[in-house]
């Protein structure tokens, strides 16, 4: 038992013996249990006959030179990568473009509504009887600037409170109110909300112009992720 | 100009200075792929790829021994082969003998007929005892009593402790001992003993 043991032990170490990879106390225990043990010196020997035919084997000349080709050594770009790419760029700065002027001029839907018999409809009646003899007022005229009539036919100019299209609402001598009365009413119907039993008359197309907005963001967000992962399993395709 | 500055203009895009580096470099790149995988065909794509990967990816060579650094390329890329081919049916010791019409060595015009015959046989017998190993053995084996690298050059190419790179040795040595000597009609005259 003791004899296999050691014969085990050192059979372990005849390969890095041979490679001269032992350290002395190794070295010393192996030499010793050679000289004493037949088995293992026949084993020694053949394993030394291995590895000398090992080192005997040929070098084979390569049929041909595998020098480099700079074309082939470039990385190969599908150039359908490249379109993918810049579309996406463009994609996204167009959605970039529309959310950014949708940030910069908010638009508030309430001001787009307005009840029925309005102020500012009338106004704007009496604003187109009396046009053609009114001049405007300039581009920084306020409606809520106490102006007389015919002055006040000029576009308003606030920013919260883009053009609008003259109404035909009632005639002008019938209701009009006093000039003063008259801007105070309208700053009052813009800021206000409809009042409950008042008809509001939103303008269909600017609602329906923001709905096609979104409509069309959510639309180009969508095309971005598409492109995106269609421009990622194109390069992992590549690179296979 | 020596290698350390051809590794340079490499770096810089430099694809002539590359070729020097190939032209020194190939036949040992060739050599360890063709004993790895016993295919000439193979052999050659597989040092192809592995030259133009190294190229390629000449920017993450670190600095110390070039050759290390393309053998463990090679290497790496004769592993993921293997996998691939043993998914093919195995070879047979007949499939591994070389073509006396197409033989993978040439003779060496020094070389009496004999002496190449006697060359070739051996070197069959020999790539049909690599072939019968493990491959992590297959590759020790190779890299050190074919090519003759030192242990701590082995565990750098593959990556491993030098505990790992003695046992697989060990390991290797010894099945291919027992192989060869149950085949001994494999051998030539001379080393039939």
């Amino acid at each position: 038992m003791f004899r296999r043991s050691a014969c085990n032990r050192t059979r372990d170490l005849l390969s890095p013996y041979l490679d001269g990879r032992l350290d002395s106390t190794e070295l010393q225990k192996v030499e010793a249990h050679l000289q004493g043990c037949a088995a293992c010196a026949r084993e020694m020997e053949s394993l030394r006959a291995t590895v000398s035919l090992l080192h005997l084997t040929p070098v084979v000349k390569p049929s041909r030179s595998f020098a480099i080709r700079q074309p082939v050594a470039a990385p190969r770009r599908w150039p359908g990568v490249t379109v993918l790419r810049w579309s996406t760029a463009v994609a996204a700065i167009l959605l970039m473009v529309l959310v950014g002027s949708e940030v910069l001029s908010p638009v508030d839907m309430r001001s787009f509504t307005a009840p029925a018999s309005a102020p500012i409809a009338q106004k704007s009646s009496g604003d187109r009887a009396v046009a053609p003899a009114s001049e405007s007022t300039g581009a920084g005229s306020q409606r809520t600037a106490p102006v007389p009539p015919t002055a006040s036919a000029s576009a308003p100019t606030s920013d919260s409170v883009p053009p609008r299209e003259p109404t035909m609402g009632a005639p002008l001598a019938a209701t009009a109110p006093t000039p003063g009365a008259r801007d105070a009413a309208d700053t009052a119907a813009i800021s206000q909300p409809p009042e409950a039993g008042q008809e509001s008359r939103p303008i269909a197309s600017s609602t329906s112009g923001l709905s096609i907005l979104r409509i069309v963001e959510v639309g180009l967000g969508a095309v971005i992720l598409a492109l995106v992962a269609a421009s990622l399993v194109a390069g992992r395709t590549m690179r296979r | 100009m020596d290698e350390q500055e051809l590794i340079q203009r490499s770096r810089a895009g430099d694809v002539q200075s590359f070729n020097r580096l190939v032209e020194f470099h190939q036949s040992q790149v060739y050599n360890l792929a063709f004993r790895l995988l016993g295919e000439a065909e193979a052999a050659a794509d597989l040092t192809q790829d592995t030259f133009i990967a190294a190229f390629q990816g000449i920017g993450k060579f670190r600095g110390g021994s070039f050759k290390a650094w393309l053998l463990r390329i090679a290497t790496n890329a004769c592993y993921d082969q293997h996998r691939r081919q043993k998914r093919r049916p195995s070879t047979s010791l007949d499939a591994l003998m070389s073509d006396p019409e197409n033989p993978v060595d040439f003779p060496d015009h020094q070389e009496s007929p004999e002496d190449y015959a006697l060359r070739q046989e051996l070197a069959q017998a020999i790539q049909a005892g690599l072939d019968a190993l493990p491959f992590d053995q297959r590759v020790i084996v190779v890299l050190s009593d074919v090519q003759g690298f030192a242990y701590e050059e082995i565990a750098e190419i593959t990556n491993t402790s030098l505990g790992t790179v003695k046992s697989r040795l060990s390991r290797g040595r010894a099945h291919l001992r027992e192989f060869l000597m149950a085949r001994r009609e494999l051998l030539p005259h001379p080393y039939r003993h």
